[in-house]
């Protein structure tokens, strides 16, 4: 009773105080609260997303084994007699199935496939553009509507009649032309079935087609135009399945080969739309599950042989709880150093409050409260202040998370539509957990101290020293984590004390033995702060965690060879990067503020003037309050060495990579790519060069070459003699042609991984001599593009090959499958395999790149280089043989970054794909698609970089959170010094005065802050860069962001001034009479 | 003779026009001159500290006026009485004299270095003055090293290291043992003949008082004997 009265009393007693530890605890909540609805917002974000792109698809059936369904007659050996497997049929008979129409609302059937399409009066052309058959009279599965809310019929449709989507027409129109009734053209090509025929197999053939559509129409981005975020080409299923027919036919027409088996209407898709009660995943799953079992019925045994029935909603909904969860964890990893800074915040506030009422403490201790009495009332008055905080703090964070809504739309290219705040009464739970735990957590040390006053020595008003060593507490940790360091070095095998240097070759044993001898470094250290001094003690714990990070990131990152690194080893370098740091400049804070003082008197030295004493009391009071100090600019260091390093390991990401881009691409800036092969007897390469001698018009650049690469089929190599360890892959083939200008000398300079560690290949001379990497380069591309034959390990010839990385995952490390000097297989058309020696690897080029759509540059596997010779006979250039589909060029712009290259892209789209073009009339429409090389360097970056920036945002809300806990803690402590200040103010010191001491005090702290952080910060991202394994990581620089540091030096300093102006003016303003009165 | 003090019709009254209102000076007038030492006597909540707090300009007053040598500091600016504290008055608190996170000798140093002086020549000085009360031992110590007389000793060598020409003290000798209290009042008489220095001391203590050249009483704010009985 006596504890509740007391509280209570407190509680309202102390409004000033209190509310200084309201706003703490209502900060920390808030964060909590934030980060929280911040990724389940983000996760329903990308779930929304991701289901935008479905449409309104809920399953689908597509085929497995060839592009599209087939009939009856071609599987008649596979599938069961007397079957008729018309897809139509099986529609029909899925339509009238009991299960089915259970569960289904609707069934749909779609033909779609990727078109190339060309605006042909513009030049304009965009690749791999769905072109979807969508029956006429559809139902169920929304509407396409264009932008004035009227419905787009595909009944309205006649032949060669479409309608497109508003993202692809904002790609292909300029902004203020007419979009409907336009022409567009669109080609394409798709293989024709091989059919295993009895005895006679039918091999697979490309066939192409070309035609002209006219734009009826422009829907929006809703409905049924949600789908692939509306850019694709809707046309009636009819008139795709004529265009279809007729590519067939003519090739029917041309060749002898007889083009059998997509029935006489062949769709790919049926989609499935759920009744309306089917809405959630578990009645989906079941859905799903009975409905399976019924198509299994009607096709038959072979249903999962030759269909995929794919459960589209639940799997974009599990993939996005992955996507959410991952980011969820990174979030809390990144959250948990702000947490721990506005921890620091609430501490700093509490134990404020209560030393400020040390001496009532003291009374009330004097009239008989048991010490139990004193902690249990502070603690009950913390538990009402988190109890009203956290109610606050829910409303905070709610307003955090909104922010961090709109970061992530704008990040993420999030409609703001699809993101609304989600806060669940488990978000609730949580923050009231959180409040209470942090007002108790942050109350309980500070409210045992002050129960434990000194009472006679409060009474007087003064404090006693701190001992000068640590209690039982040190002795009885320190010697459980010495023993336990030890345990832990020895019973390791990969410990730094078996294996020395060698432990640390490999990430995961280097992060291992970092905790361990971060362990070896903190027990003892905690002993030596029980026995010799708790500075001593702390110091050298403090220093060994800033020298073993330090370490770690400059020496034993260059000795690891092996392994990738998760977030794990950089977290723990950060924490003990920042609590060392801390510790270190805390402890010594006395000898800091020495010399901060002289520093300061040096600068101060003419006659007259008060600052001397103005930097005494503020330096004084500063290594007086150590803890507090150390606190303020703990708070500070933190959240910095967060955002700086955040800042520039983003920033290095971002601009550091432009090496390795001018080094990948050093020679060509112009890549194009072709809807359809275009036949060597074209020469393109000749058209083009030719055609721009003269500048463009759009770019006034001049092309100074164009090579050509011929890109093989999809195709699968072997790893093994046998033919086992199938890698799927694309080959690239090289002439001299393609490497060489015409005054014969080398241009494209691919970069080779390592040829020069990997065994060396023997072209007739050795090229372990050659000093420059580049001439390296030149011997192998040279050996490759004269199809020369180099050892295998059994010292027989064979063709050289250029493989990409391969690599495996083996227990978390990835291992390198192939080296120079080993062996791969690849299908001969004549059957049988043929044995590759590969020559080198390939690291970054801008060809393999582009293939793998993502991703660090290198980072993929897929594109192996091999001469052109192998055209012929290699089965993956089967229908290829003699065109070229890749080019890659040189203008003269000089910079890979300029502008002006994207514009001769279009020159050069416009030479090509524009009706009535020269080249067009004459040879006919490719589809020519080109872009800068640096784009696909930007484009890879860009995902990366508005990730980045994402963290960033969000952690600078912690710097928010910072600043907002630095003006809490400079108001309180200027109100606890309101004696001292009119006792200045009776010896003379004018306002000014004060407000500098207070100022100086506050800014000298933010700077120590600012200093830690910005070291802390650089040195980490320094330690990311060199952590990160692989091609792209190791040639990453760092780069320091001059901007973003200054901006985080002036909110810093600025911070700390107004922090200390504000309540600094005020402390001046009280008259002195009434600051002497003041007990607190 | 000069006029170091002289307070016309000094009226403050405290939380004017509430409930609370008090009365704490009603219209004091009295001059002191200049070399005198002047005990302030009076039962507790008579006055005394309000007194002495108003003619250093830390509150101010509700009217009349208060000149101290040729300023009415009733009418001085904020930056102007900071000046007249620091260069003219030493204070001496009745509770609370030091700064607990500067040593003894740093706390003496304080004014002088406001003035403008070098750490080294305050340092010299203060040391010399602390040494001359007594406390050569305790130059680096502590306020809390330090026992209630030494630190009132310390707060009165602080007030005296700038040789103020008007010294205002609340209770100076109010925690020191009857010695003590005699050693400090032979200090201040000497400062007071050597340097001409006024004082004007707050006393509970009928012996202090009958040290100094003269008594003030005051009671409910009002002065009722003034070297003599007021009549
Ligand atoms: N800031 C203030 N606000 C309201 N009343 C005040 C204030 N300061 C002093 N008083 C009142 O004014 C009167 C005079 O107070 P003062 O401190 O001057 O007395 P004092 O003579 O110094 O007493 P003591 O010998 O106990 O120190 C008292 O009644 C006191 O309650
Ligand atoms: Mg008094």
């Amino acid at each position: 009773m006596v504890i509740i009265g007391l509280s209570r009393k407190y509680v309202f007693r102390r409004p000033s105080q209190n509310l200084a530890v309201l706003l703490g605890i209502f900060l920390g909540v808030s964060l909590f609260i934030g980060i929280q609805v911040g990724s389940d917002t983000l996760a329903q974000g990308f779930g929304a997303v991701a289901k935008h792109n479905l449409g309104s698809k809920d399953a689908a059936i597509t085929n497995r084994v060839t592009n599209f369904f087939v009939d009856n007659n071609t599987y008649t050996n596979i599938l069961p007699s007397g079957k008729n497997t018309y897809a139509q049929n099986y529609l029909n008979e899925l339509r009238s199935n009991s299960t089915v129409n259970q569960y289904v609302g609707s069934l749909s059937q779609r033909l779609q496939f990727s078109v190339t399409v060309v605006n042909d009066l513009l030049g304009t052309i965009e690749i791999s553009e769905p072109f979807v058959g969508i029956p006429k009279n559809e139902t169920g599965f929304g509407d396409l509507t264009n932008k004035n809310n009227q419905i787009l019929k595909i009944s309205d449709l006649k032949p060669g009649e479409v309608y497109i989507g508003r993202s692809l027409a904002n790609l292909l129109f300029a902004k203020n032309d007419k979009i409907i009734g336009q022409n567009l053209t669109i080609s394409g090509s798709f293989n024709s079935l091989a059919v295993p025929f009895g005895k006679f197999p039918i091999p697979s053939s490309l066939i192409s087609y070309n035609k002209s559509i006219l734009v009826k129409g422009v829907f929006e981005d809703n409905g049924k135009g949600k789908e692939q975020l509306s850019r694709f080409i809707a046309a009636p299923l009819s008139w795709v399945q004529q265009v279809m027919k007729d590519a067939l036919q003519s090739k029917r027409a041309k060749s002898v080969l007889p083009v059998i088996g997509y029935g006489v209407n062949p769709i790919n898709q049926i989609i499935v739309h759920w009744k309306a009660d089917v809405n959630t995943n578990d009645k989906r799953t079941m859905a799903f599950n009975a409905t399976r079992d019924a198509f299994k019925l009607i096709i038959g045994p072979q249903f999962s042989q030759f269909y995929q029935y794919s459960n589209s909603i639940v799997v974009i909904d599990s993939f996005v709880k992955l996507i959410a969860d991952s980011l969820t964890l990174l979030l809390n990893v990144f959250g948990s150093l702000i947490a721990f800074a506005a921890v620091l915040v609430i501490v700093n506030i509490q134990s404020l409050a209560l030393q400020s009422r040390e001496k009532e403490t003291g009374i009330v201790r004097a009239i008989g409260a048991s010490r139990f009495q004193i902690t249990m009332t502070n603690l009950t008055e913390s538990l009402f202040l988190g109890i009203i905080g956290s109610a606050f703090g829910i409303l905070g964070g709610a307003a955090y998370g909104q922010i961090l809504i709109l970061i992530l739309s704008y990040s993420f290219g999030i409609s703001l539509t699809d993101l609304s705040l989600v806060i669940t009464t488990q978000i609730i739970i949580n923050s009231f957990i959180a409040g209470i735990v942090l007002s108790q957590i942050t109350g309980l040390i500070p409210a045992i101290n002050a129960s434990r006053v000194n009472i006679a020595e409060v009474l007087r008003g003064i404090k006693p020293p701190s001992s000068e060593k640590f209690g039982k507490k040190s002795l009885y940790l320190g010697a459980i984590l010495t023993v336990l360091a030890i345990f832990q070095n020895l019973l390791y095998q990969d410990s730094v004390f078996y294996k020395g240097q060698e432990a640390f070759t490999n990430f995961t044993t280097s992060e291992t033995n970092y905790l361990n001898i971060l362990t070896l470094i903190v027990g003892p250290s905690l002993l030596l702060a029980y026995y010799r001094s708790k500075k001593l003690g702390l110091t050298l714990a403090s220093a060994g965690l800033v020298f073993w990070a330090y370490f770690n990131i400059f020496v034993v990152f260059d000795w690891i060879k092996t392994g990738s690194g998760g977030l794990n080893y950089i977290l723990y370098l950060m924490f003990s990067l920042i609590v060392g740091t801390i510790a270190l400049i805390g402890t010594n804070l006395d000898f800091i503020a020495n010399v901060g003082e002289w520093l300061f008197n040096l600068f101060a030295r003419t006659k007259k003037t008060p600052i001397r004493g103005t930097s005494m009391v503020a330096f004084r009071q500063m290594r007086s309050k150590k803890v507090r100090s150390t606190l303020t600019f703990a708070l500070f260091a933190t959240i910095l060495t967060l955002n700086i390093f955040l800042g520039t390991f983003s920033y290095s990401f971002r601009y550091g990579f432009d090496n390795v881009i001018l080094t990948a691409t050093s020679g060509s800036d112009v890549m194009l790519l072709t809807g359809q092969p275009i036949p060597n007897s074209v020469n393109y390469s000749k058209q083009l060069t030719d055609h721009f001698q003269t500048p463009g018009n759009n770019s006034g650049l001049k092309l100074n070459f164009v090579k050509g690469f011929t890109y093989s089929n999809p195709t699968t190599g072997y790893l093994q003699k046998n033919g086992s360890l199938k890698r799927g892959g694309t080959l690239l083939t090289v002439n001299s042609n393609s490497l060489w200008d015409s005054k014969g000398s080398w241009i494209l300079k691919f970069n080779l991984l390592d040829n020069k560690t990997g065994t060396p290949f023997e072209t007739g001379k050795n090229i372990q001599g050659q000093p420059s990497a580049n001439k390296e380069d030149e011997a192998v591309w040279k050996a490759l593009s004269n199809n020369t034959y180099i050892p295998n390990k059994n010292g027989t010839l064979r063709p050289i090959i250029l493989l990409n990385t391969l690599v495996s995952f083996q227990g978390g490390q990835v291992k390198q499958l192939k080296r120079p000097g080993d062996s791969v297989w690849l299908n001969l058309t004549t059957g049988g395999l043929q044995e590759f020696v590969v020559g080198s690897i390939l690291g970054e080029n801008p060809l393999n790149s582009q293939s793998q759509g993502g991703g660090p540059p290198g980072a993929g596997s897929g594109i192996w280089f091999v001469s052109d010779q192998w055209t012929q006979n290699l089965t993956a250039y089967s229908g290829l043989t003699t065109s070229q589909n890749v080019f890659l060029g040189q203008s003269n712009a000089g910079d890979v970054r300029s502008k002006s290259i994207d514009r001769l892209i279009t020159d050069i789209e416009i030479f090509s794909n524009k009706n009535g073009s020269a080249f067009r009339t004459k040879y006919g429409l490719f589809g020519v698609y080109g872009f800068s090389v640096y784009s696909i360097f930007e484009a890879q970056l860009e995902g990366q970089f508005r990730f980045f920036g994402f963290l960033q945002a969000f952690t600078s809300m912690g710097f928010v959170v910072g600043i907002l806990g630095l003006f809490v803690v400079a108001y309180r402590s200027v109100a606890e010094r309101k004696r001292e200040i009119g006792m200045l103010r009776a010896l003379g010191f004018r306002r000014r005065d004060v407000l500098y001491a207070v100022m100086l005090e506050l800014i000298v702290t933010g700077l120590i802050g600012l200093v830690i952080g910005i070291i802390n910060g650089i040195v980490l991202a320094y330690g990311i860069i060199r952590s990160g394994s692989g091609s792209a990581g190791t040639s990453v620089q760092l780069l320091i962001p001059i901007d973003i540091l200054t901006i985080y030096i002036a909110i810093t300093l600025g911070s700390a001034l107004l922090a200390a102006v504000l309540p600094g003016l005020f402390g001046s303003r009280i008259p002195p009479s009434d600051a002497l009165r003041y007990t607190g | 003779m000069k006029k170091m003090l002289e307070l016309i019709d000094v009226k403050k009254v405290y939380n004017q026009g509430k409930t609370n209102e008090v009365v704490a000076l009603d219209d004091i007038s009295l001059t002191i001159n200049e070399g005198e030492m002047v005990a302030l006597m009076g039962p507790s909540g008579s006055g005394k500290s309000t007194l002495l707090n108003v003619i250093g300009g830390l509150t101010p007053v509700s009217s009349g006026k208060i000149f101290v040598e040729e300023s009415d500091v009733t009418k001085l600016s904020e930056e102007e009485l900071a000046a007249l504290r620091r260069d003219r008055i030493g204070y001496i608190f009745q509770h609370f004299n030091l700064l607990e996170y500067l040593t003894a000798e740093q706390n003496v140093m304080l004014p002088l270095l406001i003035q403008g002086y070098s750490l080294n020549n305050a340092s010299t000085k203060a040391t010399t003055l602390l040494r001359e009360l007594g406390l050569g031992g305790r130059v680096q110590h502590f306020p809390r090293e330090l026992s209630g007389g030494q630190e009132q000793r310390v707060a009165i060598s602080r007030s005296l290291i700038t040789t103020p020409a008007l010294i205002l003290g609340d209770e100076p000798t109010g925690d020191l043992d009857l010695s003590s209290s005699e050693d400090v009042m032979k200090l201040f008489r000497r400062v007071n003949k050597e340097n001409k220095q006024t004082l004007l001391l707050v006393t509970h203590s009928e012996f202090i008082g009958s040290l100094c050249d003269r008594v003030i009483r005051i009671d409910d704010g009002k002065i009722v004997e003034n070297g003599e009985l007021v009549k």
